[in-house]
This record gives C-alpha cells, structure tokens and sequence, in this order.
C-alpha cells in the first residue's frame, strides 16, 4: 500500500504558480461516510466503529501525475471492502488557508483571483496515528452495533412531503416532523436579534419492508427538538456550554423512548437588517441565503461526525421570504445543504407528496 | 499499595455517543485534567477552534451525573469501570 503526502498549489489565473503549501488531510470524515456507505449497501456490519481505511489519489484525467484530480477511499471489513471516490474539493480548506497565508505574507492581495490544483507523491512515510504519548494509558475502540429500530419507510413517505431543495437521490432519508420545525421557528422568532439553537432527537431506522433482494434501507426519525440551556447567544454566535449537553443529556434520559442525538439546530438572525444592508444588496448577498459557516461545519464535525448526522438551520432574511428551515448534512466526508421530508406537514406549493 | 501506581479502567464517549473508548492504565494519580487531555488526543477530538484557540473540555462522570473538576484526581473521583462523558464548550457561528 503506497501512502502519498499532498500538497496544493496556488495557480495564477493566467496559470503562473504561486506558491506551494504541504498539507496533511484528515481523512476521518470521509472515511466515516464510505463506512456509512457500505452499512446502507449492506456490505459491512452495522457497527459504529470501522477497520483500518485507505485513501489514494485518482490522478487528472488530462494533466496526469502529480495533480489529483479526485481521491479513491476504501474501507475494510471481515475480508470486504467498499470504496467510494471523494471529490478533490475535500481539500478547499487547506487552499483558502493557503491562500490566506500568501496574503498575510504580502505575496498576494486580498481578493486576488486564484485556483488550486492538488498534488500528490509517493512517500515511505507511514501514518503515524498511534505514537506514544506519554500519557501513560492506552485506548481501545469500542465496537458497538448501530441502534436500527425496524420500520416501514414507505409509511414515512406516505405521510410525509419533500422540503426545499428535493432529497439528491443516493442521501438517506431524513424525516422531520412540521411540530419539530414550528418549534424551532418559534424559538427562533423569540430570540430575534440573537442565536439560538438546540439538539434533535430521534432514530435510526431499518426499513422492514424492504424485500429480500436488497439491503433494507437506513433512514432517520427526528422525534423532537430540546431546546440548547445554558448556551451563550449573540448576534453571529451561539456557545454550546459543557452544561448545555448534560441538560441535554438528561432531557433525553427522562424521555425514556431510546432515542438518541442525531442532529442540532441553530438559527440565524437577518443578518443583512442587523447590518443595515441596502434591501437591493440582499437580495445578492450571500449572508441572506442559508448557510454553514465555518464554525458551523467545525461544531457539526466535533459533536456530529456520524454520516447520519445532520443539522437543521433556521434562517431569517427578506430575500428568502423569512423563517427558512434547511437541513445540512454529510456527504462525501463534507457539510452539503441537503434534502429532507416534512412529516405531518402541508406540502410547499408545487412539491409532491411522498419521496 | 501506592495511589501513585494504581491505575483504572474507563469507559470513554463524546458528546454523541458515537464513539466509544476503553481506556486502561489509567494513573490513579492524574488529576481529570490531564487525563482529558490524554483522552482528547487519543480519540482523535478536536484540540482547537476554527481560530485556533484551545476548546475547553469537560468530564461528566456518567454515575454522578455532574462534570468533574480538572483539580479532581482520577484515584479520588473515579471508580474502575466508570463512564464518562467528553463535552466540549464550542461555538456555531
């Protein structure tokens, strides 16, 4: 097995190179969701821990080795092994901090128009995950089987209608009750000007009436929405305290119906009225329409790094008509918007019904 | 024999149970500070925010429900087998 060290280098638009920076991926994320990947595809256990996993480079079709042009990863189980292909823009972050470095250097200006292309070479390093550390003890994961509650999905589509933007076909299904949504908007409202946010609860569904051809599908059950305490809110910020997961924690222990955190939800306020943008800028901005911010993404991959896990945001803005739910999710080891499906809710008009 | 010497076993999640962890060997001397720390690195959790900035953990001793405090030492507050929970304080922004 080759292991390769990667690099970005940032081109020109006209293509002069300006300057190479070295980087070291985590691949965890996208290893987690080809794992994920392959439960849904019933090609490995349903457990949540993985076996050792690989990533290699798929080199540019047209400019060949070094430059990458996608990543093959590769997860193994009891003799199998499932791979999925991650796109090369698993590794935008790394260029903008390059690209930001350059600018702190005085090699390039702010706003100076760019692009990135990954390298890749041969190293006979070997991942160093395990060295000691002088701490003095020893950790061993604990394999535990994912908690799949049996349930017909064809059910949940019957009663349930498709959100904005409709599911990308290959996502699992995630349903949302409309109670859970009216809640959050609700809390959203009465936070106004501030964030706030909370933790969804619910199940990881196995469909039982799947036939016995394929491999019943997996789907999620939001149940209810446990509004965050103890959180410190501002106008761009909400703080989950260590006090917030425990209250948490309890809420979820006294509503004894085995569920568990799947998800959290936070709201962002109209931030284009907070800053008196012009109404004519906001219908451009791009702080008007929802979205994760780099915070967002980091709190979602520190306390929701299962491929199952998602994030509900409320968005307040004129140039989305007010209140907007978005769910975001995992997807290819990244934090995409994603599709989900009302339960109990009154169809938007023009969306179908069902799945 | 010494506190010093003595180590426990422990039983390790994050905050949302999808990863667990035994740990074993665990001096009876570390105060929960150091052994957060430990824990931290050793799973694999996030050390920073996205300014870089430390991100504050606790321990929540699962059996008496409360965080334990970093002063605390493992020998004091801990008991072999016990469960505990790693909880950051993290903004979204």
């Amino acid at each position: 097995m080759t292991e390769y060290r990667y690099a970005i280098d940032l081109l020109a638009e006209d293509g002069r190179p300006l300057g190479r920076v070295a980087v070291r991926p985590d691949w965890r994320a996208a290893l987690g969701w080809v794992h994920f990947e392959g439960i849904r595809e019933g090609t490995l256990r349903p457990v949540t821990s993985m076996g050792p996993g690989t990533v290699e480079p798929i080199w540019d079709g047209r400019a060949g080795k070094p430059y990458v042009g996608a990543f093959r990863a590769a997860v193994g189980d009891r003799g199998v092994e499932v791979v999925r292909e991650i796109p090369r823009r698993y590794l935008r972050g790394f260029a903008a901090e390059a690209f930001a470095g350059l600018v702190e250097q005085g090699v390039l200006q702010p706003g100076t128009p760019v692009r990135y292309v990954v390298v890749a070479f041969p190293t006979t390093e070997r991942a160093t995950a395990h060295q000691p550390d002088g701490s003095g003890f020893s950790v061993e994961e604990v394999e535990r089987p994912l908690p799949l509650t049996d349930a017909p999905l064809a059910a949940f589509f019957g009663r349930s209608v498709v959100a904005e933007p409709p599911e990308i076909a290959g996502f699992m299904p995630v349903f949302v009750p409309q109670r859970v949504l009216d809640e959050a908007v609700a809390l959203s409202r009465k936070a106004a000007d501030v964030e706030t946010g909370g933790v969804l609860v619910g199940t990881l569904h196995r469909d039982s009436g799947a036939g016995a051809a394929s491999a019943p599908a997996l789907f999620v059950e939001i149940t209810a929405q446990i509004p965050a305490p103890y959180t410190l809110s501002a106008s761009t910020k909400l703080t989950f305290t260590a006090d917030t997961w425990q209250a948490v924690q309890a809420a979820l222990e006294l509503r004894r119906r085995d569920e568990m955190m799947l998800a959290w939800w936070h709201f962002h306020p109209d931030f284009c009225r907070l800053g008196e943008c012009p109404p004519e800028r906001r219908q451009r901005c791009t702080g008007a329409r929802p979205f994760f911010s780099a915070e967002d993404v980091h709190l979602h991959a520190t306390c929701f790094p299962a491929a199952y896990h998602t994030a509900l945001l409320i968005s307040d803005g004129l140039s989305t008509g007010g209140m907007t739910p978005s769910l975001f999710g995992w997807w290819q080891g990244m934090v995409v918007r994603r599709g989900f499906h009302v339960l109990d809710g009154t169809a938007p008009a023009g969306a179908p019904a069902g799945g | 024999m010494e506190a010093a010497t003595m180590t426990l076993g422990l039983r390790v999640s994050d905050v949302s149970g999808q990863k667990t962890v035994r740990a074993s060997a665990v001096p009876a001397g570390f105060t929960v500070s150091e052994l957060v720390s430990g824990l931290i690195g050793k799973m694999g959790l996030a050390r920073n925010d996205v300014a870089g900035r430390p991100l504050n953990y606790q321990a929540r001793l699962d059996r008496e429900g409360r965080h334990l405090r970093g002063a605390e030492t493992v020998g004091d507050s801990l008991r072999e087998g016990d469960e505990i929970v790693l909880t950051p304080d993290i903004d979204a922004g």
